[in-house]
């Protein structure tokens, strides 16, 4: 089922990975005076002093940056809490594309970790599905098109990614981001958290979101986000005292996405929400994007941790 | 390409050696640093080891301008050619000698090639770069092109087209502020440009609740002002007198944000006002122009 459903996929794209070009962990080091590095360091456990004994060594294939404010760092994983301590290397070799360099510790500001996943997804859709093209530069444009990645992801995992909306039409429309079992058989009871009316959809979503704008009412503009999950729960980020939640067009807006443990997690321009007692049934999930046939939707710089 | 004629080229080549010996200020290679964006997506800021750019001019021929007299060197599309920008603004065109820089880093002495250099910029030393992004408020002006169209043209260079942008680093007090604008549309006569702080942790698809803010406007009587702003009230007016913002014109402008007082220099006047207070350690810069206009920012830099 599994193999006839990929060959029934249409390859919309393979990008190289990145990574592929050097070896170590992809960083970019970002310095106290303002100068970027990016290339790969040998490095592969950060070890960070938490109190005055113990010392945690993190995969720094895990982490997503490391902050610097005054003496102490800021460890924020791919996914999960972010822990404050102090990191104990002294320098940071980097092979970048000026040869090796040797970056004193405490010259760097900020350490980003690229995601492996970075220009690396494989991007399959339907033979001949309308509404989906790739660009040359990696962006997904979807206008009703339906597509997924060829790699799953074990969980729990973040998505990370740019998403930009041509112009909002007045019809309204949506954007779907979904983790999508490898091979989707049930229907689901699914709730549309603006106007609380069930609509059924026809294929598994474990979990997801979902942004949807609407018309323009008297009570405002009908937008909103939902995060979901396999038949039950459904939460609108729409919070008061907050302003109205406004899928603005014309503008690339980052998106992050988590789900770990038993909670999903979203962060929107500054905004974090999160909904909790999730339950996922399987332990790795493909990543699937769908949109409205109205709108045209653009997808860039998108990651999994 | 077509050779210049002979008269053009001796014109050419005065404008240019003019051009070097007006640049030829009181500056040393000291005061300077240089900053490279690579094709990459690195940015190496460092002092150059090698005394000048040696540059292939269709006028002169083969010249060495020395690194503190550039302002930015950009190449065409196909890297044939490159305008070297100087300090005054005057523009040399000419074809960048292939070879490497030495540049001396914070983390030592590295040799870049120069085929990887985007873009080359010269600034005073201590300057840190902006990195604007984009906020997603949508503009008053439904005329305002997509963000995408004209926002963000470098890592220091901005147009404001009705969208509103927000450094993506945050900052720390002191802080100074410094950029040049130049205002490119105005369909009304009241122009307006506002710089805020806005603390770390405010959203950003709203306007902030919480910001400190300056205001340099012209109000619609003919007075140009400069106001400071605290959660949208005003703190104070630091002037308020005849004359207006003019399209085409370059405002330098300075804002040092100390303690408690604001220190704002436009142009050569320099303005302070004090009880400016903030409960925030930690802030973005925001900057935004008023309903339908146009305003191209550049070079900006942040200094502690």
């Amino acid at each position: 089922m599994r193999g006839a459903a990929m060959m029934r996929g249409l390859v919309l794209g393979l990008f190289l990975a990145v990574a592929a070009h050097g070896t170590g962990v992809p960083v970019t080091a970002i310095l106290r005076d303002g100068s970027r590095v990016v290339g790969f360091t040998s490095v592969t456990e950060l070890p960070l002093r938490v109190g005055s004994q113990a010392v945690t060594n993190f995969a720094l294939s895990r982490v997503r940056s490391v902050q610097t404010v005054g003496a102490t760092q800021t460890v924020v994983p791919g996914y999960g809490e972010p822990m404050r301590g102090r990191v104990e290397l002294t320098s940071l070799p980097v092979e970048t594309a000026l040869g090796a360099v040797l970056l004193p510790w405490n010259l760097i500001e900020e350490l980003q970790v690229r995601s492996a996943t970075a220009g690396a997804l494989t991007w399959l859709a339907a033979p001949g599905a309308p509404g989906l093209s790739l660009t040359s530069t990696g962006e997904i444009l979807l206008q009703g098109g339906a597509t997924w990645t060829r790699q799953s992801f074990p969980l729990p995992l973040a998505v990370e990614f740019e998403m930009f909306l041509e112009s909002r039409q007045s019809a309204g429309g949506w954007l779907d981001v979904e983790l999508v079992a490898d091979a989707p058989t049930r229907n689901l009871l699914d709730l549309d958290l603006v106007s609380s009316t069930p609509t059924r959809i026809t294929t598994a979503c474990p979990s997801g979101l979902r942004f949807l704008y609407g018309q323009l009412t008297p009570k405002g503009y009908k937008d909103g986000v939902s995060l979901r999950q396999t038949h039950t729960a459904f939460h609108s980020i729409r919070q008061q005292p907050e302003a109205p939640f406004y899928v603005t067009a014309g503008v690339w807006q980052p998106v992050r996405f988590e789900v770990v443990g038993d909670w999903t997690r979203l962060e929107w321009n500054g905004r974090p929400y999160e909904l909790r007692g999730v339950q996922i049934p399987q332990k790795t999930a493909r990543l699937r994007i769908t949109a409205d046939p109205n709108s045209r939707w653009r997808i860039r710089n998108l990651v999994v941790r | 390409m077509e050779a210049a004629p002979e008269g053009l080229m001796g014109k050419l080549t005065g404008k240019i050696i003019a051009s070097l010996l007006v640049c030829a200020l009181p500056v040393t290679a000291a005061d300077w640093q240089i900053a490279l964006s690579l094709t990459d997506g690195a940015r190496i800021i460092g002092a150059p080891a090698t005394v000048g750019l040696p540059l292939l001019t269709t006028g002169v021929g083969r010249m060495q301008i020395p690194w503190e007299r550039i302002r930015q060197i950009e190449w065409s599309a196909d890297r044939q050619m490159a305008t070297v920008t100087l300090l005054n603004r005057d523009q040399v065109r000419g074809a960048v000698e292939p070879g490497a820089w030495r540049v001396r880093t914070a983390f030592g002495t590295h040799t870049v090639p120069a085929a990887m250099v985007r873009k080359a910029q010269f600034r005073p030393a201590g300057a840190r770069d902006v990195w604007w992004a984009v906020l997603p408020i949508a503009p008053a002006d439904p005329e305002s092109k997509p963000s995408s169209a004209a926002m963000v043209v470098d890592e220091a260079d901005v147009v404001l087209d009705g969208w509103q942008v927000r450094s993506q680093r945050t900052f720390a007090r002191p802080v100074t502020f410094e950029c040049d604008a130049v205002l490119t549309r105005a369909p009304n006569k009241e122009p307006q440009l506002g710089i805020r702080f806005v603390p770390a942790d405010e959203p950003r698809d709203a306007a902030p609740s919480r910001c400190v803010a300056l205001v340099i406007g012209q109000r619609r009587d003919g007075r140009q002002y400069m106001t400071v702003f605290r959660n949208g009230v005003p703190v104070s007016t630091l002037y308020e007198e005849l004359g207006g913002l003019n399209v085409g014109e370059a405002y330098r402008l300075r804002v040092r944000w100390d303690d408690e007082s604001f220190t704002v220099t436009l142009n050569d006047r320099t303005f302070v006002t004090k009880d400016v207070t903030a409960w925030y350690d930690s802030f973005h810069i925001d900057l935004y122009g008023g309903p339908g206009e146009r305003w191209r920012v550049t070079e900006c830099a942040v200094r502690p």
